[in-house]
């Protein structure tokens, strides 16, 4: 009775505390590499005609509402009504949800893929290549992506990483500050790291920064921008040099240690993602939050999640921006319709819509504009621009202060030396 | 004594759930092993061996975190395991119209998603949650920042707190109905007997109690050391729960890191076991010659 009570009791707490884990059992053994039938890109009209009938699935981070009523309402219809395909957007947490989804079914040997599109990230990128996971030859040969500067090193590599045709830009983003034009005035902004410091220490507790790790990029990027300044430039750190970062390293952890008695709660703690910083914002608790917007703080204003009289500004140097992509797994089922709304993502009227506060969701232009013959195209090009708001900042100020992001191998060094050297513990 | 044949019915009668539950978790437990491991992870990405277990365990801020987790859990299950006992105490002792309300609070509660109740009280009691924001209206303090830090604080106060409020129902309704049909005629004849209150509660209550509370409490203390959310929602940047720690290896992209999250998680069910194990063997003697 006892044993048998004792393994009762042993799969009751097994059950438990199951619950309360993450093993949701994404790998397995017997990984392969798996390609099903392949579509040719450059033969458009063979692409038009298989992708008809089908349903695309598109996993995309599901966490803005802006985003997701945009893709349902715009690429929706069009999809249906020209090119005869469903689109089924499926919503995930955080895309390392489809990245283990996709790994899950290469270890299972499934070779139609339930992921036929993803909005991703370089981090997840890298994985997905590494792992040998994503349909190729495929991004410079869609018809729109004529209009893509495959030439520009902020396109043709994420995060560092050569591109190599895997993933097609969707849009860009630039870190950007957002002040209260009420509570702060113009003139008052700190414009440099070594000014924020300033402005933290003048004014205890009125600053704060999201937590780098994963899932929190944008707190990464902002430790990154303060190693760019400290180092003297962004530029250096496109290609990874461990030498390089353990040269600047030890200055970075002294900047962001003297920063920390500043900050919110002494440092203590610091918001772990954009919507706890915003928060803090809107309750007055903290003089800045950030966006990565083209539209500045509009997005944030239309959504409720900062005063009205927020609006955007950008330090003088420094202030990383990118572009991010969509990629198609090597097992997806529906290539063709995946290629048909990669391509769809770049139309110039796409981009127009996207980048358009009111209706849109306000990140920067993916293909560059000048590449537009078209002068339909390009008026609606011009007209989302001139679209961005009054919470935007200055296109030149924006200009003036871009740096591509480092190599990809950074994040990970930053990231751990972030934890290990600010906050400590695991 | 048992009858002959009694094992093999309770056997069958429990089957389809013991093939779907035993199913689920030991297939979870093989491939959390396995992946700890490194087996079956992408070739050249992740190698295989004990590489993630020296990795976490010989990690700056190991032993911290796992002291952290032990203690936000310990605390938690204990004080939900007093206020669980003092309730069930208050009800069989006291009856009262108030009964049915009671219970209908503890099930609603029961029935909040743990992530939803750890978001409430984070909008309820940080220093920019209403609670902060109403004492500012009424004039006790100046600014929200004014208000104590309960969350995201470095003693875990705000994890603590969410593990008393949702496991305090939990045990109490598995305390209820040996309270209910076995305690409280016991406790009337005790006190005809001319008990005292302080004796009835040591000598009739708490055995009574017995073999529902070493259980429940296992389950609670089980459930306190594996869950994310309150360490997630209410949580410092450090000191964290493993439980967070390992939900945060487990997402990131690098794959080597989902090997330690699987070797944090296997780490984490054996202290579990081993509480188990301990527990039981102190607690036996008392479970079994009551139940």
């Amino acid at each position: 009775m006892t044993s048998r009570s004792l393994i009762a009791l042993a799969v009751g707490v097994l059950a438990a505390a199951a619950c309360g884990s993450d093993s949701d059992g994404t790998a397995g053994p017997d990984a392969i590499g798996v390609e099903p039938g392949s579509v040719d890109a450059s033969d458009w009209d063979a692409v038009l005609a298989e992708a008809d009938g089908q349903t695309v699935n598109w996993y995309m981070f599901g966490g803005s509402d802006a985003i997701n009523q945009f893709v349902d309402t715009t690429y929706g219809p069009v999809l249906a009504d020209e090119f005869g395909i469903t689109l089924n957007r499926v919503g995930v947490t955080d895309t390392v949800d489809a990245v283990n989804q996709v790994l899950a079914e290469q270890s299972a040997g499934e070779t139609s893929g339930a992921v036929d599109l993803i909005w991703i990230n370089g981090e997840n990128f890298l994985s997905l290549k590494e792992a040998d996971m994503l349909f190729g030859g495929w991004a410079e040969s869609i018809p729109n992506s004529s209009l893509v500067d495959w030439e520009n090193p902020a396109v043709n590599r994420d995060f560092g990483e050569p591109v190599d045709e895997f993933e097609s830009p969707w849009s860009s983003a630039q870190f950007q500050f957002v002040h209260d034009t009420a509570r702060t005035a113009t003139e008052d902004l700190p414009r440099s790291y070594a000014e924020l410091a300033t402005y933290a220490c003048d004014n205890p507790g009125r600053v704060t920064y999201i937590a780098p790790g994963p899932g929190a990029f944008q707190g990464t990027r902002f430790v990154k921008g303060a190693l760019f300044e400290l180092s003297g430039g962004a530029e250096q750190w496109a290609d990874f040099d461990q030498a390089l970062f353990d040269e600047w390293a030890t200055e970075l952890w002294e900047y962001l240690n003297e920063l920390k008695p500043c900050l919110w709660r002494d440092g203590e703690t610091y918001p772990k993602d954009e919507p706890e910083l915003h928060a803090l914002f809107a309750n007055g608790e903290v003089d800045f939050t950030i966006t990565q917007a083209a539209v500045g703080a509009g997005a944030l204003i239309a959504d409720g999640l900062v005063p009205d009289t927020a609006d955007a500004f950008v330090f003088d140097d420094n202030m990383i921006g990118d572009f991010n992509y969509v990629t198609i797994p090597a097992n997806a089922s529906n290539k063709a319709a995946a290629l048909v709304l990669a391509d769809l993502l770049l139309e110039p009227a796409s981009q127009a819509a996207h980048i358009d506060p009111d209706g849109g969701f306000g990140l920067g232009y993916g293909i560059d504009p000048n590449r537009v013959e078209d002068a339909a195209g390009r008026e609606l090009l011009e007209s989302g621009s001139a679209s961005r708001g009054d919470a935007a900042a200055d296109p030149d100020d924006l200009a003036n202060a871009l740096v591509g992001d480092g190599a990809g191998e950074y994040q990970e060094l930053v990231e751990n030396g972030w934890r290990t050297e600010i906050v400590g513990g695991l | 004594m048992r009858r002959p044949g009694r094992t093999a019915r309770s056997l069958v009668a429990l089957g389809p759930v013991l093939v779907v539950c035993g199913g689920l978790t030991v297939g979870a437990l093989a491939l959390m092993v396995t992946e700890s491991l490194g087996v079956g992870e992408p070739s050249g990405l992740v190698n295989p061996g004990i590489d993630a277990y020296r990795s976490v365990v010989g990690a700056d801020g190991f032993v911290e975190a796992l002291a952290f987790s032990m203690w936000v859990a310990v605390a938690g299950t204990l004080l939900a395991l007093a206020g669980a006992v003092t309730v069930a105490w208050l009800w069989t002792t006291r009856p009262g119209r108030l009964h049915r309300v009671g219970l209908g609070v503890l099930h609603v509660n029961l029935s909040i998603p743990h992530i939803v109740w750890a978001v409430a009280l984070a909008a309820t009691f940080s220093q920019s949650g209403w609670l902060s924001r109403l004492v500012v209206l009424v004039g006790l303090t100046d600014a929200s920042a004014d208000f104590p830090v309960v969350v995201r604080d470095s003693f875990g106060i705000g994890i603590i707190a969410h593990i008393v409020t949702k496991e305090l129902p939990f045990i109490t309704i598995a305390l209820l109905p040996l309270a209910g049909r076995r305690a409280a005629p016991l406790l009337r004849q005790g006190a005809v007997l001319g008990a005292s209150p302080m004796q009835r509660l040591r000598t009739i209550f708490l055995p009574t109690l017995a073999p529902a509370l070493f259980p429940a409490a296992m389950v609670s203390f089980a459930f306190a050391l594996g869950a994310f959310e309150p360490g997630w929602v209410l949580g410092a940047s450090t000191p964290r729960t493993l439980a967070v720690v390992i939900l945060e290896r487990f997402r990131d992209a690098d794959l080597v890191r989902r090997s330690e999250a699987q070797a944090l998680s296997v780490i984490l069910l054996s202290i579990v076991f081993f509480v188990a194990a301990l527990g039981w063997r102190r607690t036996r003697r008392w479970i079994v010659s009551t139940s």
